[in-house]
């Protein structure tokens, strides 16, 4: 019982930061109608960020985002406009392709600078810990996971509570009928890729403070981060965040009550009931894409 | 403010679709296109809202050359599209839906004012203001689609096809209010499927095939030409040389 709860607890704290790491690319997916699959190296090289401002200049990990975030929100912008944007025809296809050279690139400059050991945020938060329902919690967990919630209601201001954001909603609803009324699409799409790097800077922070990580931790990221968008929808930040929580307590519970290495599989095994039952997604809704 | 279209060659990358399309939309007209699946009605509108940019040729608008702006300045301009498929943003309100049709616009009060008038002069953008557009009927969506052209201030309207899929009720009231619209001053330039109804309620008429003008002039003209009555067949009209 108290295992099950363990498992729950610790689900909850690491769902929130693959929350953060999923809406950004299912925001990229609703607004550009393309996959972005660089986002698992993008976070690791957020990860890389804050690690490099850590151990270089000893700047705390949460101050440097102050940095890291506006860094990747012009590399998101550049790779939007200088690979994406120029796709017109077979975008999801051909989108793979390029963002999957652009992740190798990332991948490839990573490993030059950093060599391919593991590395870890190392902070004095990760050191402390609090007693919770029997089990220690230490507190970088509840700080990352403060963080991740922070910065989806931001996420969800900007894009309920401004005309910007509601520009960036009719874009994604409509394309043609959001150029038709003036929206620079083009330049709607860039900015939404500069936000989904400023986020996985984010959330590659925070999975560099709970986990250890090295370049090639991108394909496990991008694997699970996928997972996540498709469970709740292409597209559906609502749905990414339940799908985050629930994938990251079944895998967490997995783990704790019963084996550790049917933790990973165990979230293709959920996939493929979940998809074979509603290929849209937990929350998906085919009407509302097809449009 | 007069529109022409001089040897307009245009298409989506491939092939052109548009060969030489030249035509003149008079002011305070309403110009009808009528022709067959595919003769690039469509695409003579997008070119014009630029949407899609002309590989040749040029448009004009009131003497300036408005190839080649983008969709925001043509909007800027006063030329406003409502294009043949559905242009709501489904998930948002239909009062949403409207005020965005102000979005270029950087006065707020204008576009509060702007909708107000809207909300009364269009019941139906009052009454269902905050429902999902996307719950709404396909006649009531062109409806809306209209009234969020009069958040701008629209000297040519382009409207594609908006009669289709409409139930002869809707039809009635949506050909009403293309009527309307004309009546106030706001020069129309319409494709329409229906060839006999789009040519009745038009000052001109402008026959196309093939991505080329076959047939223009005054609507009564085009309607009661010779070889026009194969159009009503569904067939087409391939003009003697
Ligand atoms: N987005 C597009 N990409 C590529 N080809 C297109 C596109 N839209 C239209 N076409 C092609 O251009 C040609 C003309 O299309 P257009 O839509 O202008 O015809 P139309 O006269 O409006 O026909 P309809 O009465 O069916 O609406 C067609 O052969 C069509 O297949
Ligand atoms: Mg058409």
């Amino acid at each position: 019982m108290s295992l099950l709860l363990d498992g729950i607890i610790s689900g909850i704290l690491t769902g929130g930061v693959y929350a953060l790491m999923a809406s950004g690319l299912t925001l990229v997916f609703g607004v550009l109608e393309i996959i972005n699959v660089a986002q698992g190296s993008l976070i690791v090289a957020g990860a890389f960020l804050s690690y490099a401002l850590l151990t270089y200049l000893h700047i705390n990990i949460f101050l440097g985002l102050i940095l890291t975030m506006p860094f990747m929100f012009l590399v998101g912008y550049v790779v939007d406009r200088v690979f994406v944007r120029r796709l017109r025809v077979d975008r999801v296809m051909m989108s793979i392709m390029v963002t999957y050279g652009v992740a190798l690139v990332i991948d490839g400059i990573l490993t030059m600078i950093f060599s391919t050991s593991y590395v870890h945020l190392q902070t004095a938060a990760l050191n402390q810990s609090f007693p919770l329902a029997g089990m220690r919690v230490p507190m970088i967990y509840v700080y990352v996971f403060l963080m991740s919630v922070v910065f989806l209601l931001a996420l969800y201001a900007l894009l309920y509570r401004t005309t910007f954001g509601q520009a960036l909603r009719a874009t994604a609803q409509n394309r043609n009928a959001a150029r038709l009324i003036g929206i620079d699409v083009d330049q709607m799409s860039s900015i939404t890729f500069g936000i989904c790097a400023a986020l996985a800077a984010a959330g590659g922070m925070g999975y560099g403070a709970i986990s250890s990580f090295h370049p090639n931790s991108q394909f496990d990221l991008i694997s699970r981060v996928l997972v996540i968008i498709v469970l709740g929808g292409m597209g559906n930040i609502g749905g990414a965040l339940v799908a985050s929580l629930l994938m990251l307590v079944i895998e967490d519970v997995v783990s704790t009550v019963w084996l550790p290495n049917w933790s990973t599989l165990i979230f293709f095994i959920v996939l493929a009931m979940t998809l074979a039952l509603r290929p849209q997604g937990l929350f998906g809704s085919k009407e509302a894409r097809q449009q | 403010m007069v529109l022409t279209l001089k040897d307009i060659y245009a298409g989506y990358g491939g092939a052109d679709i548009l060969r030489g399309v030249s035509l003149t939309v008079e002011q305070g007209s309403l110009t009808c296109i009528v022709g067959p699946n595919g003769a690039g009605k469509s695409t003579v509108l997008r070119t014009i809202s630029g949407v899609i940019r002309p590989r040749r040729g040029l448009v004009q608008f009131g003497g300036v050359t408005i190839n080649g702006f983008s969709p925001r300045r043509i909007l800027e301009m006063g030329i406003l599209q409502v294009p043949q498929e559905r242009s709501l943003f489904p998930q948002l309100t239909v009062q949403e839906n409207v005020r965005l049709g102000g979005f270029i616009l950087k006065d707020t009060r204008l576009v509060e004012r702007r909708l107000g008038a809207v909300m009364e002069r269009f019941p139906l953008v009052k009454e269902r203001a905050k429902e999902l557009a996307g719950s709404l009927s396909g006649g009531q969506q062109k409806l809306v689609e209209f009234a969020r052209c009069f958040m701008l201030d629209p000297k040519l309207i382009l409207l594609d096809e908006p009669s289709m899929g409409l139930d002869p009720q809707t039809f009635k009231q949506v050909f009403a209010m293309v009527r309307e619209i004309h009546a106030e001053g706001v020069t129309v330039l319409m494709v329409e499927q229906n060839t006999k109804s789009g040519l009745e309620i038009a000052t001109h008429g402008v026959v196309m095939e093939g991505g080329m003008v076959r047939l223009d002039g005054p609507s009564q003209d085009v309607l009661h030409h010779p070889r026009i009555g194969q159009l009503f067949l569904g067939g087409t009209l391939t003009m003697a040389k």
